[in-house]
């Protein structure tokens, strides 16, 4: 290995662009803050517990960012296949020693740590797809039959995480790719026969493939409040705590939604709403904002990537973030389906802050070599 | 391919697809900025109004459980409406002195103590402040409208409507039906994996079944609980549908949809017989009784037994220790769930073994001098003064032991094992229920196994008379004398039928087949019509249960309990303490010469199995007869030959109740 080199470090620190770094350690203060008032309601007294922990995941979290950072991009690539298999198989132990265990199938414990497998194939396969069409590459776009190998890199792991089940991360990897095959460009002629044979058989697999309960569960999955007892309650009270917010909202920690409990796993998946109640429109703005600029970065840092390989990597590692951003808020003020998916630097959880991270140092990573090819 | 093309070829390429992201990016904060404007801005002094002074409760539309019947349609299980007085403290009256009334009025009208009423708010001060605390369960109906119409004056005290399990025939179905409670943490975690998703999902608060049929068909009974929203005001009132539309539009709701219904193969009156027999004289112990034709379950009795109605509304973890530390064992079905050495039921099992091997026919004599000195030491027989010499017939009557003991000897286990494996011993009967045991039939392979120690001679002899290692379930022993009475082997079952509540039929089971038995028409002929003498012959040992015309057959036994010296032998059983008296068994089957019903009773600690089992067995027998065969022929007594052939046979006087048959 290489030795690193200190000098041409603190050369790059004043040269180069750290928007990304700055950006989300802003976002991820804003869900300290938030993650605070959330787990000190009445129902939750004492456990600080939870924002300390949240504290050492984040600290794990720069450590991991820091050190993606440093080490050379082009070295992720050259081993990624390796790793994505590596990834595969822990998926599939997931659902084989998980299984007997009570409730918790997306853990895998190795000793004290416990790991979930599916949030790092979001890593992986922005990788193992980026490091695909960087040595295929094809600028009149790829016809449905090149697409065929790259498919089924995304479909193996996505349904290996939707029967576990974990609905909303299988479908989450399937939104990247198909924002990274739409990036890399599909022939068009492909596009629309995609676009017709699924405006056909989906139609079809509803009606006559689907059994009657199966049918009720996805017009329950697209419309929550059709379920009263279950996902439905959450999507209402959400409601309620965002719009009670208005413009200033009712001020830290006295958010009463929230602070009731009306709302369940509110320092999880719903964590948005806390902040929406509690700093109102203004506050939601401004974190927007953040989230914002840090997809234009990400953008930014694509577009100007030194290879194929790293700007097809800054492109989906950023579709990761930004995808969950989309999906948890909109979840959130209902124009999407309740699925368990994270809030990106602001929800409570190991894991999403750690991948977050790694995110943004393979990212930032990517920016400080830009010219080094 | 174009994998030639320079850096800042590529980048031109690739601009247009980057303005692309940069739109998407616009797309989202146009999306959701516009939804935080309406939700927030344009919406947002109503949603506040409403969440400052309103509350949106979801009120859960509970499915009435599936109802529970005897096979000729006696209800067995019902819901019962029951009203629960709860308060909801967040809506009590700020002002002491008005909390103060608020409590007191409640206290007269339900003529609780004012204490009682603040120690159970005081109990879920750590709960959220509108969580509904029960003051008082079930309450009467006049109490209730008492409330109802002075509710006004009272805020934060409301009325909640349940569904109330009742067990019409309580104690007497326990063990059989079993019975619900909330779900816990675990369970909920665990069902959940396969309920997520689907409408059969759990919430805290929900019913489920937690023992016996209500656990095994627990999905079918339940049925789909619906729910709606109700908005609430301030003081804990509901709100009137269109002012709850003006800040919502409509609300979803769901309706609930009733569990199926159950009928059961048992026989209610039958059932009823058997447990007042345990309940009234105090005995410990289990029935069960078989359609041999079918495998149908008539009875399941298990004694003692607890209050199902009460462990399924509001079990305290008093009762619950207190029956769980309860040395006679309510909480098992003992029918399935208890194993007992089969004692002298079990040699008719050797007979069949030894008539098909050859080592006895209707010829043979044996010499019963009231032991049998094997190895080095004696065999006692049940008769100190023994029973003479006789014929395997005579030694099934009158139970002699050393004839058994000889013919133990002479098979040995392994010859034993093959016929009483047949029958059903040492493996489930494969019942419609959960946690069934399956016992112990001993063989040479099974002891090399289980203690890695060779079988000894010594033990073929008490294996013979069912003292060994042998160990059965009363199913087991009932199904292996139906077994044998039929020579099919049937899975024996309690579940009739499944169906929704209109009636019409969801699920019937089929009666099912094991496997047929490999037994020669003479050898089961010899065997029934001893089984028929030990009943009606003088001889007999459950000769003073034998019942007139109804051709009932059987075979008694009686099990010694560990520790007992052979000094003891022939002490009187009922001079020891309860908790060490032997067991008593008796199976019977009727009629025998084609059985349609087999019983098997076992009396814990009732000393002997013709006293202690044989007199339930002889009134269920009675009770069958009375209820499903009264119009049967009762003419060609097939007995007369059968007295004739024994009539050379010297009645012993006492006609033979020893200590240990």
């Amino acid at each position: 290995m290489r030795a690193i080199d200190f000098s041409r470090i603190s050369e790059k620190l004043t040269k180069y662009d750290f928007s990304m770094i700055f950006i989300s350690i802003l976002i991820t203060i804003v869900g300290l803050f938030n993650i605070y008032s959330a787990t000190n309601t009445a129902s939750m007294t004492g456990t600080h517990g939870l924002f300390l922990r949240q504290l050492l995941f984040i600290g794990i979290g720069i450590v991991m960012m820091l050190f993606f950072t440093v080490i050379d991009y082009r070295r992720l690539g050259k081993s990624i296949y390796i790793a994505y298999a590596i990834n595969i198989l822990l998926l599939i132990a997931v659902l084989a020693v998980g299984r007997s265990a009570s409730g918790a199938r997306r853990w895998l414990a190795f000793g004290p740590i416990s790991l979930q497998p599916s949030e790092f194939m979001k890593i992986m396969i922005v990788l193992t797809l980026a490091r695909y069409f960087s040595n295929d590459m094809n600028f009149e776009g790829y016809t449905l039959r090149d697409l065929l190998v790259p498919a089924a890199i995304v479909c193996i792991p996505a349904g290996l995480i939707i029967i576990e089940p974990d609905l909303g991360s299988g479908l989450l990897l399937l939104m990247v790719a198909f924002s990274m095959f739409l990036f890399v460009k599909i022939n068009w002629r492909s596009l629309l026969i995609l676009a017709i044979v699924g405006s056909i058989s989906l139609p079809i697999i509803y009606n006559v493939v689907l059994k009657d309960y199966q049918r009720k569960r996805v017009i329950i999955f697209l419309d929550p409040t059709l379920d009263p007892k279950g996902s439905g309650y959450n999507s209402i009270q959400s409601r309620i705590a965002v719009g009670s917010g208005q413009l200033l909202g009712k001020g830290h920690m006295k958010g009463t939604q929230t602070q009731l409990n009306f709302l369940p796993e509110h320092h999880t998946d719903f964590i948005f709403s806390v902040l929406a109640e509690e700093h109102g429109f203004i506050g939601s703005i401004f974190l927007m904002t953040l989230y914002v600029l840090l997809f234009l970065a990400g953008i930014r840092i694509s577009s100007r990537a030194g290879d194929r390989f790293g700007a097809l990597v800054v492109m989906g590692c950023t579709a990761v973030i930004f995808w969950h951003a989309f999906v948890n808020t909109g979840m959130v003020i209902g124009i999407m389906p309740v699925v368990g998916v994270t809030l990106p630097f602001m929800s409570y959880g190991g894991t999403s802050i750690i991948v977050n991270f790694v995110l943004i140092g393979i990212i930032q990573g990517i920016a400080i070599r830009r010219y080094m090819f | 391919m174009a994998t030639t093309l320079s850096r800042r070829d590529e980048a031109r390429i690739y601009e247009p697809r980057y303005k692309f992201l940069y739109l998407a990016v616009l797309l989202f904060l146009v999306l959701i900025v516009s939804r935080l404007w309406y939700l927030q801005l344009y919406k947002g002094k109503s949603f506040n109004a409403y969440a400052e002074k309103n509350r949106i409760w979801q009120e859960k539309d509970y499915a009435p459980r599936g109802m529970i019947f005897d096979r000729n349609g006696t209800l067995l299980v019902d819901n019962k409406l029951s009203f629960d007085v709860i308060i909801r403290s967040q809506y009590l009256p700020a002002d002491d002195e008005e909390y103060e009334k608020t409590i007191k009025q409640l206290s007269s009208f339900l003529s609780v103590p004012v204490e009682d009423i603040k120690l159970k708010i005081a109990k879920s001060s750590n709960l959220p402040l509108f969580y509904p605390v029960v003051v008082a369960q079930d309450v009467d109906r006049n109490k209730v409208a008492l409330i109802e119409s002075n509710k006004i004056f009272m805020p934060g005290v409301d009325v909640i409507v349940k569904n109330k399990r009742t067990y019409l025939y309580g104690e007497s179905t326990a063990h059989l039906i079993g019975y619900i409670g909330e779900v816990n943490k675990t369970e909920m975690s665990k069902l959940n994996i396969t309920y997520d998703m689907s409408n059969r999902k759990l919430y805290q608060g929900d019913n489920i079944g937690k023992y016996g049929l209500e656990r095994v068909w627990d999905l079918e009974l339940r049925g789909y609980d619906g729910a709606r929203y109700v908005i609430v005001d301030a003081n804990g009132r509901m709100k009137s549908e269109e002012e709850s539309k003006a800040i919502f539009g409509d609300l979803p709701s769901s309706k609930s949809e009733p569990g199926r219904n159950i009928v059961l193969t048992i026989d209610n009156d039958l059932q009823q017989i058997a447990y007042k027999y345990f309940k009234e004289g105090n005995k410990k112990g289990a029935a069960i009784a078989l359609d041999p034709r079918s495998g149908e379950v008539l009875v399941m009795v298990s004694a003692p037994s607890f209050d199902p109605t009460v462990f399924s509304n509001g079990l305290t973890n008093e009762l619950f220790k207190e029956v769980q530390n309860n040395p006679f064992r309510p909480f098992y079905n003992k029918t399935i769930q208890d194993h007992y050495a089969p004692g002298s039921t079990f040699k008719p099992f050797v007979a069949l073994s030894a008539l098909e091997e050859g080592e006895a026919d209707e010829n043979s004599r044996t010499t019963c001098l009231g032991r049998l000195f094997f190895g080095n030491r004696y065999f006692h027989c049940r008769k100190k003064q023994g029973h003479g010499t006789i014929d395997l017939h005579t030694g099934i009557v009158k139970s002699c032991d050393v004839v058994f003991y000889k013919l133990g000897s002479k098979l040995g286990v392994d010859n034993v094992y093959k016929y009483a494996y047949q029958l059903g011993l040492s493996q489930k009967s494969g019942i419609d229920l959960p946690e069934e045991r399956a016992g112990t039939m001993p063989s040479t392979d099974w002891k090399l196994r289980r203690f890695n120690t060779k079988w000894m001679p010594g033990e073929d002899l008490s294996m013979a008379i069912g003292q060994g290692f042998d160990l059965v379930t009363p199913i087991q022993l009932a199904n292996a004398y139906a077994g044998m009475a039929t020579g099919v082997l049937y899975r024996p079952h309690v579940l009739k039928k499944i169906e929704d509540v209109t009636g019409s039929l969801i699920y019937e089971p089929k009666s099912e087949i094991r496997h047929r038995i490999n037994i020669s028409p003479k050898s089961k002929e010899y065997l029934m019509k001893s089984l028929w003498g030990v009943v009606n012959e003088q001889a007999g040992t459950a000769w003073s249960y034998r019942l007139e015309g109804l051709d009932m057959a059987g075979k008694t036994g009686t099990v010694q309990l560990a520790g007992i010296s052979e000094g003891d032998i022939y002490n009187k059983c009922e001079s020891l303490p309860e908790i060490k008296r032997y067991h008593g068994w008796f199976v019977g089957l009727a009629p025998y010469d084609n059985p349609e019903i087999v019983v098997a009773v076992i009396a814990e600690h009732s000393c002997h199995g013709s006293s202690g089992a044989a007199p339930l067995v002889r009134d269920l027998v009675k009770a069958y007869y009375a209820k499903y065969k009264f119009e049967r022929d009762k003419n060609k007594p097939p007995s007369e030959d059968l007295i004739k052939a024994n009539k050379n046979v010297v009645v012993p006087a006492g006609n033979g109740e020893g200590q240990y048959e």
